[in-house]
């Protein structure tokens, strides 16, 4: 067993119980069954949140090999269904947190501890890294996710048919699958990389590729490196962007 | 003549409905027997008409033709009757009567004109209003707390066919406020479709060097070229000075200032 001192802090405005291992937070929701909201914001964290058959939101909290012997805390706060996860020391963790698969809005960021990773949940979902990768498996609902480096693959079991989603990465592949009923807008554009899609785009009247346009005289070409399709006959707009790496849409098999 | 003064006075009524038996069966036999009443009635019959129907009408450009096209036709039948003396135009009571109902014919028409016009107005007026409570949608969107709201904000202004400075204000400060990357990016492409409006090309450009990632200084410095805002030029020169500025960022701004210059 690592050694150390580890200190595990849980702020519960409703007094609320927490059981408590050596390295975990149970936090009970306030209204269980009723849409939640997990916020995480860490500087150095790699975030991994799956959904689970509970009531709870459990967080499990684990160090680097390296820092095994560093000291750490973790704060989560509980407030009308909505739990705030944070670092007063700011050092390296590794989050693992079980979610109820109830509906839930999940706003996860971090900076450079790691990739951050969803599964099994349902709901909005907002995803920010910077300097690591995101990787959203099975979920129904909707997804923003945006990172500087590293891949973005996002799959969906359902999508939400009303919400307009975005996903971007500066370096990195984007590779996205969507179940055969999508019904969106999309506006793709990779700027050394190549876009393929499993989805027939439709061109988008609005957006022709090439625009000529001619004033006093002076006639210029350009060129709309965006893609613009629709799929499905059209929906919410679905932004995807990178610099380099290729962008794959698929379709659910 | 004197009788049927008395009879003429009572045309409406009876085209109305609103004699009694006695009175009416008398009116009637009288029609029966005189020319001059019937044709009388006949007038009557069609301004009341013409009037009833006017306030059923679906008021468009067609029946505001045809309106005026009966009303010519009317005028110049009735110009051919009484070119032959216009003292007896003058002094027919059939006449006068006709003549009633053209100068009521134009009051009805002036009402339906106007009431055109007017429902042109309230159409406009409805239009405007739509118009802005779409802005006011997208105003209260942007606010959202929810990312996919923002985004859904934003790209609802692709489809507003002007937008007024609150919405482009709201545009800038969330491409310079928002805390989500995705929105900012999303809100830069919005803004550079209204490249049009000096107030979004002078807002992108002071937004130049307020960008911290490098995923939105890279997208600013395509919508720029796209532009072709050569005033850029100064804010990207900026840029260039920060420190830790991402690689790639450095020499997508000098081949953008190069292609610009």
């Amino acid at each position: 067993m690592k050694t150390g001192c580890l200190a595990l802090i849980a702020l519960l405005s409703c007094s609320r119980l927490v059981a408590q291992s050596d390295r975990q937070l149970v936090v009970h929701l306030s209204q269980p069954g009723k849409v939640f909201t997990l916020n995480v914001d860490i500087g150095r964290a790699a975030i991994n949140v799956r959904g689970y058959e509970g009531r709870d939101v459990i967080i499990g909290v684990e160090t680097d090999e390296r820092n095994g012997r560093e000291s750490m805390d973790v704060t989560a706060q509980e407030k009308n269904n909505e739990v705030t996860v944070g670092s007063l020391s700011g050092k390296a963790v590794r989050l693992d947190i079980k979610v109820p698969q109830t509906a839930g809005i999940f706003k996860l960021s971090s900076i450079n501890g790691g990739t951050i990773m969803v599964s099994d949940v349902t709901g909005n979902l907002e995803l920010q890294n910077k300097s690591g990768g995101i990787v959203a498996e099975n979920i129904s609902g909707s997804v923003i996710a945006g990172t500087l480096s590293g891949r973005v693959a996002v799959s969906f079991r359902r999508v939400d048919p009303s919400a307009a989603m975005a996903f971007s990465t500066l370096s990195g592949a984007i590779d996205i699958t969507f179940p055969a009923g999508l019904k969106a807008n999309l506006k793709i554009k990779s700027d050394h990389g190549k876009v393929f899609s499993d989805f027939d785009l439709a061109g988008d009247a609005a957006h022709p590729k090439a625009v000529k346009s001619e004033k006093d005289g002076f006639y210029h070409l350009s060129i709309d490196d965006w893609i613009f399709g629709r799929v499905g006959g059209g929906g919410p707009e679905f932004l995807i962007k990178n610099t380099s790496g290729n962008i794959h849409i698929y379709k659910t098999k | 003549m004197i009788k049927c003064g008395k009879y003429k006075e009572r045309l409406a009524d009876w085209h109305m409905g609103r004699l009694d038996t006695a009175a009416a069966t008398e009116l009637e036999q009288h029609l029966n027997t005189c020319a001059d009443c019937r044709d009388a009635l006949a007038a009557t019959g069609f301004v009341l008409d013409s009037i009833n129907d006017l306030q059923d009408l679906e008021p468009s450009v067609h029946v505001k033709a045809d309106f005026r096209a009966m009303l010519d036709d009317f005028k110049a039948a009735e110009k051919k009757k009484v070119s032959d003396s216009i003292w007896s135009w003058l002094l027919q009571p059939r006449l006068s009567l006709a003549y009633g109902a053209v100068v009521l014919l134009c009051i009805a028409g002036a009402y339906l004109l106007g009431h055109n016009n007017k429902q042109g107005q309230e159409v406009q007026e409805l239009h405007a209003q739509v118009h802005e409570l779409k802005q006011k949608m997208v105003l209260t969107m942007l606010d959202n707390p929810l990312a996919s709201e923002r985004i859904k904000a934003v790209s609802y202004t692709n489809d507003l066919k002007k937008v007024d400075n609150r919405v482009i204000d709201a545009l800038l400060a969330t491409l310079n406020n928002d805390p989500n990357v995705n929105v900012r990016l999303s809100t830069l492409e919005a803004l550079a479709a209204l490249g049009s409006h000096p107030e979004v090309r002078t807002g992108l450009i002071k937004s130049i060097t307020t960008q911290d990632s490098p995923i939105i200084q890279l997208a600013i410095a395509d919508v720029m070229l796209k532009l072709q805002e050569k005033r850029s030029v100064g804010s990207f020169r900026e840029l260039l000075k920060q420190k830790g500025l991402d690689d790639e960022v450095k020499q997508k701004v000098k081949e953008t200032i190069t292609k610009l210059i």
